[in-house]
């Protein structure tokens, strides 16, 4: 055969070599660093339920995983994710979409007149921006808009140490409140707020708002910080619990993946500061015929998020660790805290 | 009295109280043993039994021939044991970035699950067990003194709070407010009255006990030896003269 563009690539480059003929469990090359995460980097994370395991597994390999809302002492460990503990590195909850990423840094440094967004349900209130991290809602408003204030002062000490952030891009839809623009994780009626639907409307944000809200992300960080700061994007493989967009859950999951993973591509492409990982890739295999997902054909099993991990270390090894750390337990994928869940119990 | 290390304070206090005549008529008899040794304590039947010869020991020289606590045989059975409310700890947040410490933000929900789970350890229930069990005596609970303000840890803490805004240190009187309010709700649904540690004996900031009221303290033992000089955590003769003058006086939450 005469020689043509494809004669001397890669096996990788080619379906069969790279993925039919290859494990599922191992697959080589897959991810190429674009720089070395430096021990004494300061990592933040936040995203969509599937990063909180990235969190945990670089904790537990000692990488320097920030967390600037510690649990309090006393709070018994399983209660500490049902009070938005131990997530990620602050109390925010899931950030599915990198508008609510945006806007949260917004908050921190370009802060507005805009009152707390609150959620009223039995005389109990919940933040709208992050309505799963007090149980049964705060006992007043005043507790929350306190409660608010503090974490936004925790999160700048979070923005402005960081040095790089792990953020796994979750959904493109959202709910947004019509008077202020602000979008909120969950659509009111699930948690809380059902009074107040018609404040907000559907929004399914496309592949150049993400470009945009990230890039906004970016340059607000980058002028209220004196360090550069990196970013390393992945994008949940968990499809879309449900779907308001009208179309099929199906389609309307493939399109939010296809474009939040084209837009993290785009993103890393463009940027030296931004590299991708590719667990959406890892976990979404073909050649893995749907094992890396639970018989609810959604949740990721904790073999895939091992498989996933392991792809990551391989390429950014265990980190030394100064002391030894305590062996922690890697709770399985079904502990994460996902209120997107929650709209399965609303399907009829 | 039942109570572990942290009895020997009550104990010499009760000694300046009786010398003195000031007891009130209260006759008092002590039931001590220290570190965890009580775990091994059960409820039945209206008695607290010692269920370890450790225990049976200890409570022996320390009753004056007693082995087991009916509690038929009391007006009120005051424990000293535990941490009082939920400590002080939860109340702070470790700074991630410093070693410094500054007050946390607890809401009332949490604050409310922190000190419920405080309940799990086995002094409580042993506490509540008593309650449970007790149809005559009032159960009380005085607990255990918080370390001095001389001790690393509370320097650690308190450190902060020397330069606190006006809206940090409202917000730790507001926290204080909520403990206090559900030890109120758990004091009323279990039985117990729940005492707090006297303001007297504390420093300004009233999370950490005076340095002074931990020199001069004796280990809980027939010898009587003295605690040495970096002990923090348990006090001495004058600390528990004020402890009893507070519960003679029906101090409560």
């Amino acid at each position: 055969m005469a020689e043509n563009f494809y004669s001397h690539l890669d096996k990788t480059a080619f379906w069969r070599a790279g993925v039919a003929d290859k494990s599922p469990l191992s697959l080589a090359n897959i991810y190429t660093k674009k720089w070395k995460i430096k021990p004494e980097w300061r990592i933040g994370t936040a995203g969509s339920c599937f990063a909180q395991h990235i969190a945990r597994y670089m904790t537990k390999n000692g990488y320097n995983v920030l967390d600037v809302e510690k649990a309090p002492s006393g709070l018994p460990a399983e209660m500490c994710q049902s009070f938005g503990y131990s997530m990620y590195s602050g109390r925010y909850g899931n950030i599915y979409t990198t508008r609510q990423f945006r806007q949260l840094v917004e908050e921190v440094f370009e802060p507005t007149s805009n009152e707390v967004l609150i959620w009223e349900k039995n005389g109990r209130f919940y933040d709208a921006l992050r309505p799963n991290i007090e149980p049964n809602g705060f006992a007043t408003r005043q507790e929350l808009v306190e409660a608010r204030k503090y974490h936004i002062e925790r999160l700048r000490v979070l923005f402005e140490t960081v040095d790089m952030f792990v953020f796994t891009m979750g959904l493109t839809e959202a709910w947004v409140h019509k008077q202020t623009g602000r979008v909120v994780p969950l659509a009111p009626g699930i948690i809380a707020g059902s009074d107040k639907m018609d404040d907000y409307e559907f929004v399914n944000f496309n592949y150049q708002d993400i470009i945009s809200d990230f890039r906004a992300t970016q340059a607000l960080l980058k002028a209220n910080r004196s360090k550069p700061l990196r970013f390393l994007l992945t994008v949940s493989p968990v499809p879309l619990t449900a779907t308001a967009s009208g179309t099929h859950i199906l389609q309307a999951s493939t399109y939010s993946k296809s474009v939040l993973r084209a837009a993290a591509g785009q993103l890393a492409e463009r940027s030296k500061g931004i590299d991708y990982f590719p667990s959406y890739e890892i976990v979404t295999n073909p050649a893995s015929r749907g094992v890396f997902f639970a018989p609810n054909l959604r949740s990721v099993t904790l073999e895939a998020v091992d498989v996933v991990m392991r792809s990551f270390f391989a390429e950014h090894p265990i980190a030394a660790q100064k002391k030894p750390q305590k062996k922690k337990r890697i709770k399985p994928p079904q502990d994460v805290q996902c209120e997107e869940a929650m709209l399965e119990a609303f399907r009829t | 009295m039942v109570g572990n290390s942290h009895l020997g304070a009550i104990k010499e206090g009760a000694n300046i109280l009786q010398s003195r005549g000031e007891l009130k008529g209260c006759d008092l008899t002590f039931f001590g043993s220290p570190n965890k040794t009580m775990e091994s304590c059960s409820v039945a039947d209206g008695i607290i039994n010692a269920n370890s010869p450790v225990v049976l020991e200890n409570w022996n020289w320390t009753s004056g021939g007693m082995n087991q606590i009916d509690l038929r045989d009391y007006d009120e059975v005051v424990f000293v044991l535990a941490k009082q409310a939920l400590g002080t700890l939860p109340l702070f947040a470790k700074n991630a970035q410093t070693t410094n410490y500054e007050i946390a933000s607890l809401s009332q929900q949490m604050i409310g699950t922190i000190i419920r789970s405080g309940f799990d350890d086995w002094y409580m229930k042993l506490v509540l067990a008593t309650a449970r069990q007790a149809t005559a005596p009032t159960i009380s609970h005085i607990g255990i003194p918080s370390k001095t303000e001389a001790s690393p840890m509370a320097k650690r803490h308190l450190a902060p709070l020397q330069t606190a805004s006006a809206d940090t240190l409202a917000k730790l009187r507001r926290q204080r407010a909520i403990v206090a309010h559900e030890i109120g709700k758990i004091s009323k649904a279990e039985g117990v009255r729940f005492y707090t540690q006297p303001p007297e004996t504390m420093e300004a900031f009233q999370l950490f006990t005076k340095h002074e009221f931990s020199t001069g303290s004796h280990r809980l033992s027939q010898t009587k030896q003295a605690h040495g000089d970096d002990d923090y955590n348990h006090m001495n003769a004058a600390y528990g003269e004020i402890v009893l003058r507070q519960w003679l006086n029906g101090y409560v939450h």
